[in-house]
Parts: structure tokens; sequence; C-alpha cells
């Protein structure tokens, strides 16, 4: 062996050397920063988490936390509503009763407010039948006198209309209360609306904190993601680097002294045995999911 | 010096009928005090009533009994053959001459005060507590009124029946004295459904308490006479629509069947008497216009005597009203050809006639039931005895009461009465111990001079007229005159009366 080939060989040597800590420092700064912005991310995970909030105004306060949201209406307001469903409760009942007792109650009142007429009515006509001779009067057309028998039919249609109005009175009265029952019922839930009023226009303050977690979450993610382009890169550097290395150390190995077969190369060949990938071994390329997952995104 | 005398001539005396009510003395002359089996004529002068003559020959079929109580003639639509009923010894008959049982079957009588009243062809017996009966012109029989095809309703057993206004009204029964029925239009024997009805007066009685005895129809008016009140109904053509139209206190009817419509008035008899309801309802003032004003109280007497059934009768062509009280076997005549200022009617009293019912039919006759049937009103015989008339003036003053007074002479002029035995009797300051002188009237033949006969086969009629004169004596400050004739088939009026008398000293 030559000097020649001895320094040849030497600097062979330490051209791989050299390389192969070129090498190293590119993997270790991809690594470095993948490291760093992956625990950005995971603080930004952490902040982008839902923090419970309440809404409270004159309606009553909301609170919202991760397992759900409750409502609390104000006292005052909650007696109002109670009072409001008792009474369409009342409404709705009064609606719900048979009709034939309501419209014989009305029908009742009716004849009792009739009665005073109709009895003055009918002592007038007594007395003129008396005036008149005829108070003993019995006819078989008529039972006893026509104005009698025209008496008892105005009565007994006036009982018919009575029953009548009284029906259509009962029918009138159940339909009212129905409306009123709505009414109330609707007017009821008026304090909760307008307490989600309320919470809807608080939202928007909440919303807003959520909102810069998010950023903070996205931020985060991106950042993860960045880090993982910044190993691959590295990898990527190192990998370019080796490949470089080792073409220069083919490349000397293979150029022959003399001409022929080149002992060197042999001999490197023997010394780097098997070390014909580009790849460094040890070295694995991450898969899209694993960048996926660094990188936070589904 | 011898004195003048006085003549005192009543030229148709009596002729107001009589006065029993006023001051005798001052009582016109035309006043009688007595006019016994007297009628006024239709010259305006006293005469005899008619008697009766029987008409029925088998008085067989009513014999036991008390005589015929109710007649009524009924005239067929169909053919204008009359039927006349009668009731009488617990039977419901029919005929004149010959008496005919036609009482329904299994139909028990015990007693006698039917009234017989017409509707719709129909002739309906009513009598309280008996069911009515009914002759169908169609069927030509009597039946009870349940047994009449068509018949409805529980037939009213009332005592008073009044066919008028196109149906019946009943009232008067054995526990309801004040209620009124009426049937269905034009039939008589429905009393349910249709347009019958009734109606109870109890409370229209003007002085709470009263008694329907009578209905009759007048003007157009439904009149319910109680026995002290009598109610006018208006408007009865519907009696449900009807109504009181006025009331009259303290003038009822006491008798059913004294009830008589002369066309103008009604005449039914009151507790005062004999009452006209057409002045009533003019005037509206009862006891002193009652027509029986001039014997108010002898009738009155003989009401509140009588236990019997009072009949009455008014004849258009006798133009009188008779009321009959038979327990006292009296009957008052009222003349209605005209009343008296007063409003009165001449009146006259009868005996001896005794009838127990009367019925004037469709031809004008007088029928009368009496104890052997019918009879009739013509002849001046009651059956085949003679009856007598009697007429008494009111006691004279002679224009002077205060100058004794000579009656010298009584001369009368009497229309008839041939060959009747008269008395011409005499009095004198309210005594009845009367001086009579006998004298019998003239039976002559009557001259018929100018008179043409051609065929005519009669020549004894004709009027006789008598003249008796008598010389009187005796003396007093009022003197009594008077007249009694037994008739016997012949008419008697008396004309005219004239005394002479001489005037004394004064009292």
């Amino acid at each position: 062996m030559t000097l020649d080939q001895l320094l040849g060989i030497t600097n062979m040597g330490g051209a791989a050397a050299l390389s192969n800590l070129g090498i190293k420092e590119a993997r270790d700064a991809g690594t470095a920063q993948q490291t760093a912005l992956t625990d950005m991310a995971n603080k930004y995970q952490s902040d982008i988490q839902f923090k419970p909030y309440t809404v409270t105004g004159a309606t009553g306060s909301s609170t919202f936390a991760p397992g759900g949201g409750a409502s609390t209406l104000s006292p005052q307001l909650q007696a109002l509503m109670n009072q409001l469903l008792t009474s369409s409760g009342g409404m709705f009942s009064g609606a719900a009763q048979p009709l034939d007792q309501r419209a014989m109650d009305v029908t009742a009142q009716l004849e009792a407010a009739s009665a005073p007429s109709r009895q003055r009515e009918y002592l007038s006509m007594e007395q003129r039948l008396f005036n008149q001779g005829r108070g003993g009067l019995q006819t078989a057309q008529y039972g006893g006198a026509p104005e009698q028998f025209a008496f008892a039919k105005a009565l007994e249609e006036q009982r018919a209309q009575n029953a009548l109005m009284g029906r259509t009175q009962a029918m009138n009265e159940q339909t009212q209360q129905l409306n009123i029952g709505q009414g109330l019922f609707n007017n009821a839930f008026v304090p909760q609306q307008q307490m989600n009023m309320q919470t809807q226009v608080n939202t928007p303050f909440a919303e807003l904190i959520n909102r810069a977690q998010q950023q903070g979450a996205v931020t985060g993610g991106e950042l993860a993601g960045q880090g993982t382009q910044a190993r691959i890169a590295g990898e990527t550097q190192a990998n370019n680097l080796r490949q470089v290395q080792l073409q220069g150390l083919l490349d000397a190995l293979n150029a022959p002294a003399g001409g022929g077969t080149s002992f060197l190369g042999s001999l490197l060949g023997k010394l780097f045995g098997g070390g014909t990938s580009s790849t460094p071994a040890g070295f694995v390329t991450p898969t899209a999911a694993q960048q996926n997952a660094a990188l936070n995104l589904p | 010096m011898a004195q003048q005398l006085q003549s005192v001539s009543i030229a148709a005396p009596g002729f107001f009928g009589m006065n029993t009510q006023d001051s005798p003395v001052e009582s016109p002359p035309r006043f009688a005090s007595i006019a016994l089996n007297c009628v006024i004529d239709q010259y305006g002068r006293v005469g005899a009533r008619k008697g009766y003559s029987y008409i029925t020959t088998n008085a067989a079929a009513i014999s036991g009994g008390n005589g015929l109580t109710t007649i009524y003639e009924y005239i067929k639509k169909s053919d204008g053959t009359k039927v006349v009923f009668s009731t009488g010894n617990n039977k419901l008959l029919t005929g004149t001459v010959t008496l005919v049982d036609a009482t329904p079957a299994s139909y028990t009588i015990t007693a006698e005060d039917w009234k017989i009243v017409e509707l719709n062809e129909k002739v309906y017996f009513f009598q309280r507590g008996y069911e009515p009966c009914v002759y169908s012109e169609g069927t030509g029989t009597i039946q009870k009124m349940s047994a009449v095809s068509g018949s409805a309703g529980t037939p009213p057993q009332a005592n008073e029946a009044l066919g008028a206004f196109g149906r019946l009204f009943v009232a008067d029964f054995t526990t309801d004295k004040h209620t009124i029925y009426w049937s269905d239009l034009l039939q008589g024997h429905k009393w349910t459904g249709g347009s019958s009805g009734s109606i109870d007066i109890n409370k229209v009685w003007p002085r709470g308490a009263d008694e329907i005895v009578a209905l009759a129809q007048h003007n157009n008016f439904l009149v319910i006479m109680g026995r002290r009140s009598t109610i006018i109904y208006g408007g009865a053509n519907d009696p449900s629509t009807m109504a009181v139209t006025d009331i009259i206190d303290n003038v009822g009817c006491i008798a059913r069947d004294s009830v008589q419509n002369t066309g103008a008035d009604i005449l039914f008899l009151s507790e005062h008497g004999v009452q006209s309801l057409g002045r009533l309802i003019q005037e509206k003032s009862a006891i002193l216009k009652d027509i029986s004003r001039n014997v108010r109280n002898d009738i009155t007497n003989y009401i509140t005597l009588e236990t019997g059934i009072i009949k009455s009768v008014y004849s258009t062509v006798e133009a009188f009203y008779l009321v009959t009280f038979p327990y006292s076997g009296i009957t008052y005549c009222f003349d209605m050809r005209g009343m008296l200022e007063d409003g009165s009617a001449r009146t006259t009293i009868w005996n001896k006639i005794e009838p127990q019912c009367f019925h004037v039919n469709k031809a004008g006759n007088l029928y009368m039931g009496h104890s052997n049937g019918i009879t009739l009103f013509d002849e001046y015989n009651d059956g085949t005895a003679t009856y007598s008339m009697e007429y008494f003036s009111n006691p004279m003053s002679f224009g002077n009461a205060t100058t004794l007074k000579f009656v010298k002479k009584i001369a009368m002029t009497i229309i008839g009465g041939a060959g009747a035995i008269t008395n011409l009797q005499w009095a004198y300051d309210y005594l009845f111990n009367y001086r009579s002188s006998a004298y019998t009237l003239s039976s002559g033949s009557i001259a018929e001079y100018n008179v043409a006969e051609f065929n005519v086969g009669e020549y004894s009629t004709g009027v006789v007229i008598t003249r008796p004169s008598i010389n009187a004596s005796g003396s007093g400050f009022v003197a009594t005159i008077g007249i009694t004739s037994e008739i016997d088939g012949a008419a008697l009026s008396i004309q005219q009366i004239d005394v002479l008398a001489l005037m004394g000293r004064l009292v």
C-alpha cells in the first residue's frame, strides 16, 4: 500500500466521520424542533378544553358546564310562571268539563233571570182572565184558555231557547276558557323565553373565549405540524448528506489505482459491508397517520 | 034638598091588571084588586082566560103518576113531521093523542124534572142525577147518551141544559153547582175532545157563593143565572174566549123553567118576582124594574111557599107570560102586549087550571101538561069543568075620599059570556062583606045585519053584549065593585062599568 493510498484511505475516513457528524446534527435538530413544537401543541390542547360559565340577569341565571346547562328563573318570575301554569290548568280543566252540566247550570241561571218577568206576565194574564170571568176555563182544545195555552207555549219556547242559549253559552265559555288557558299557558313561559334571550345575549362573550382557545388549539396543531415537517426536513437533509457521503466513498474506492480492480474497493466493502442503502440503518420514515397525529389533524 | 047623583064610569076596567102594591084609594080605576082567571084581551079589556081540553086519550099511559111534567115538540128536518115528547109517570113518552112509552131499555126513572133541548137533529133529555137520553132523528128512538153512536166523554148528569151557539151548555149537577160544561160543536153527545170544555165560575159570583139555576142565550150573550146573581158572558160563540160582560148582583133566578125568551127580553122568576133581563142589560137595575112590581108581595109569598117545580111559558099568540106555582095552585099571567109606565106588566092571576108544564109548539098552540096527558089551551072550560072569573076594582073614592057615598046603581057592559050567571058585587070601606046581585047574561040570537052569509054555514056566532044594571044599596067612604062569572064554554069580557053614587055628608 502506498502512501497515497494510505492517505486516500485516511481522507476517506475523515470525510466519512465528518459526514456522520453532519448527519447526526441534522437529525437531532429536526427531532428537537419536533419536540418543541409538540410540547407547544400539547399546551394549546389543554387550553382548548370548554370552560363552564354562568349568565346572570334580571330574569335569573343560566349555567353552562361540559355536562350540560341549567337555567334558574328568579323567584318572582318562577312564582309568576307557576301561577300562570296553575291558572291555565284551571282553565283547561274548566274547558274539559262535561258540557251538559254547564249548559244546565247556565239554563237554570237564564230561567232564574226570566222567572220574575214570567211571573208578572202570568199574574197579569191570570188577573185578566179572572176579571173576564175565565179563571176556571178548561177546554179540550187548549187545556185552559187560549191565552193560557199561548202563555204555556211561549213559556216552553222560551225554555227551549234558554236551553239552547245555555248550551251555546256553555260552549262559548269553554272555548273562552280554552283560549284563556292557552294564553296563560303561553304567557307562563315568557319568563323562560326572556331568560333564554338573556342567555343568548351573553353567549357571544363566552364564544370569544372559546374562539381564542380554539385559535390557540389551531395554532398548536399548526406548530405540531411544522415540528413534524421540521423533523422530516432534518431527516431528509441527513439522508441527503448520507447519500453524498456514501457516493463520495464509493467513488473513491472504485477509482482503480493502475487500472485494475481496486483493492480498496473490496476493503471498503469489507469495512462497510452491507451498507449499500442510502438510508442509514435505524432510520424510520413516519407514516402518514403518524404525521397527521403529530399535526393533530383528523 | 035632593042631591045630584055622581056618576063614575070605568071604561075598560082593570085594563092595567092587578095592583096590590099601591094605595088602593089613590089607585087609578083601571087597576084591579082582583083579576082572577082573567086576561087582558086584544081590546084592552079584562076578559076570562081560556081553559083547556085534553088531546091525549090514553090517560092510562101515565096513570098512577102525577101527570105530565115536560112537553117538547120536535120537527124533523128530514120531512117536517112533528114528534112531541113528554115526560111523566117516570117515563119518556112520545105522541099527543096516544102517549107511547119511549123510555130506553134498562133505564129507570124515579124523578120528574126533565129539561128537553134540541141541537142538530137530536133532542136531548137532561135531569140531575140521570144519564142524559138522546132522540136521534136518524134512528127515531130515544137512547141513553152513552149508547149514541159517536158519543164521547162522560155524559153530564146535569139539571140545566141549553142548546145555543151550536153546542150544548149544561150545568147544575148534584154536587157541582158552579161549573158549566159545553159539548163539542154541533155534537151534543161529545163531552170530551174537539172544542168541548168547561168553566168554573165559582170565583166569579159577585157575592162569593151562589149556584147555577138556569142558562139562557140572549142577544148573543150567554146568560148564567145563579140564585142570587146573574153573570153575562159575551163571545160565547167561541166558549174558549168568552168573557164576562156584565154581572148583576142580587138578581138571580130561582126556577130553571121560569126562564122564557120573548125575543126582545128574557123573563125569569127571581126572589123578587118576575124580572126582565133585557131591561137589566140596559139599565142594570133590578128590583124597581121588575115586571111583577104590582103584585110583588103576592108573588114573593107564593115563591116562598113553593116546594114543587115552577113552570112557565111565553106565548106569542096569546101575548102572555105564564108562571105557575104548583104548591099554591096559582098561575100568574103577565100580559106582554105592552108594559105600563113603571115598566111592569099587566098582571092577572089564574087558579084551578093548575098546569104542570107548558109548551108552545111551532104552530103557536099552547100545550099544557095535566094529570091525564097533554091538553090544549083553547076552550073556555078546564077540561069539562067550569071556572070562575072574578074582577074586583080597587076601593074607589069617586074623587072625594072625605064624603060619604051611597052607591045607587051599577051598570055594566059585558061582552060574551052568553048564558053565564054573573054576580055583580059591591062593598064599602075596604071590607069584603060584598053584597051581590046575580044576573044571567044574555045568550040571545045575534043580528047579522049587513053581513054576507053566502056559503057560510054558521049563523049563531057573533058578539053577545049584555048590559046588566042593578040597584045597589049601602054606603061608605070608598066602594069596591066586582063581578064574578062562572065561565062555561064562552068567552067573557068586561067592557065598561058605570057606577051612580049619591054624595052624602062630610066625615
